[in-house]
């Protein structure tokens, strides 16, 4: 026989049909010979119906929409130059940033194979100059150039940082060399058309590339292996492909048609 | 391997549009959870969002045995309940003892009686239900919510919460208890209790 106390132990389950069978029958019977447990349990069920009445307001489907434009955003503005040194607790075990490096590496990589297979960098970025190069209207035309040309420094990121020794000759180096150049020479237009306040993270994104850029352009060939090293280190510690990629998501999401057609293409 | 579990191992791998459509499959669950524990759509906004920026900073550790689900309910929950204690440290909204409550159940009834209006009605059984809801500590709310309007087995919220199975029935217990006298009134009103 069941005891006052061993079936309120059992309310929970059996308001949520979470008691087995045989354990029910046990229950019920307490129930039926003891008012008590009845008029309590029958006032727990009483609670619970009104607390179905409970309505939520939902959010309209524009709200849906922009779901993911606000959180790439922000997932951004973590990366963002200004703020990257706090947005991670500082109390990381340092585990904690082999992790984060490998998954940062992992990310390059992917990109890598993603956007660009198994192609080496090659002669259409520099037979496709950006200004003469047909891009199709987003929203924005100074956006889409920018995305363009952030499309196209991945490229040459990405090129440049899976660059085996083998195959560091002097000329592969001087073909990134002068599409770095050509790049840099593009950022000082972009930089003075992304003026919005919405291309603020695009600008600097910009800015931090250029700094690479640079760097990339002025490497002395005969300097060799450690320069090249020095100039990899720079792409990896900004996490600047991590940021185009994120940059991007950030405008693709503002698209109308940002489902049916997610990722950019330039006419490579 | 799941499908969604293909997808979780290619977000770890770096894939955006993995985790892209991770968070499409999973926002809207997030968000109305987030809403049930904070009652607002502001705080509901803003938490759920800063559940997928943890998810997406926690993606490397994250195991894939794990059920996802499990995982971003969990971090909703402990974000939830995180706010909610920075509020109450100076709101004190809700009271930890099982005491005395007498006087809000008078002023809620006070409340419905003054408005006899169905749609008027209506709304006060909201307004009354949601601040039932606020007078739960934050634990009581959290099991009360998962059990009740996210149908999570007492198995499956011990798990989310990482506390014994017994912990969860004990909160819910007095989530129980307490929402029954802050809404008493009502059950005459509505006819669910004879007189
Ligand atoms: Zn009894």
């Amino acid at each position: 026989m069941m005891t006052c106390e061993q079936s309120r132990e059992l309310f929970i389950e059996a308001l949520y049909d979470e008691l087995p069978i045989d354990v029910k029958r046990e229950f019920d019977q307490h129930l039926v010979s003891c008012a008590k447990c009845a008029t309590d349990f029958q006032n727990m069920k009483t609670t619970l119906k009104i607390m179905d009445q409970r309505s939520r307001t939902e959010p309209d489907q524009a709200y849906w929409n922009s779901y993911w434009d606000r959180l790439s955003s922000k997932i951004a503005e973590e990366r963002d130059p200004s703020k990257k040194f706090t947005w991670r607790p500082a109390r990381l075990p340092a585990w904690a940033y082999g992790i984060a490096a490998m998954f940062l590496i992992a990310m390059g990589i992917y990109l890598g194979r993603t956007y660009f297979g198994q192609h080496e960098l090659s002669q259409p970025e520099i037979e496709h100059p950006i200004a003469t190069n047909p891009v199709p209207l987003i929203e924005d035309s100074t956006t889409t150039q920018a995305l363009v040309y952030l499309e196209r420094s991945k490229n040459l990121l990405i090129g440049f940082a899976n660059r085996s020794e083998d195959e560091s000759t002097s000329r592969d180096l001087s073909h990134q060399q002068e599409v770095s150049r050509r790049l840099i020479q593009q950022a000082s237009m972009l930089k003075t058309a992304l003026n919005k306040p919405d291309q603020q993270l695009m600008r600097q994104l910009i800015l931090d590339l250029e700094v690479i850029l640079l760097q990339l352009a002025n490497i002395e060939v005969k300097r060799g292996i450690p320069a090249v090293e020095l100039v990899k280190k720079g792409i990896d510690q900004k996490s600047i492909l991590l940021k185009i990629n994120l940059e991007e998501m950030r405008a693709m999401a503002r698209r109308p048609s940002a489902s049916s057609d997610k990722k950019i293409r330039t006419t490579l | 391997m799941t499908d969604e579990q293909v997808l979780i191992t290619q977000a770890q791998r770096g894939d955006p549009e993995a985790f892209r459509e991770l968070v499409e499959r999973s926002k809207i669950n997030v968000y109305r959870l987030a809403y049930d524990l904070t009652g607002n759509h502001h705080d509901a906004e803003d938490l759920s969002q800063e559940v997928f920026v943890k998810a997406y900073r926690g993606l490397p550790n994250f195991r894939g045995n794990a059920k996802w689900s499990t995982w971003l309910y969990r971090i909703t929950t402990n974000a939830c309940i995180d706010h909610r204690r920075s509020q109450s440290r100076t709101t004190m909204e809700y009271k930890d003892d099982l005491g005395d409550d007498e006087t809000t159940s008078e002023h809620n009834h006070r409340h419905s009686v003054l408005n006899p209006d169905r749609s008027v009605e209506a709304g006060m059984i909201q307004e009354n239900i949601e601040r039932a809801l606020s007078r739960l500590a934050p634990q009581e709310r959290s099991v009360f919510v998962l059990r009740h309007y996210h149908d999570l087995p007492l198995k499956e919220i011990a798990e989310t919460m990482k506390i014994a199975e017994g912990t969860v029935k004990s909160y819910l217990f007095r989530a129980l208890q307490r929402l029954q006298r802050e809404l008493a009134f009502y059950k005459k009103d509505l006819g669910l209790e004879e007189q």
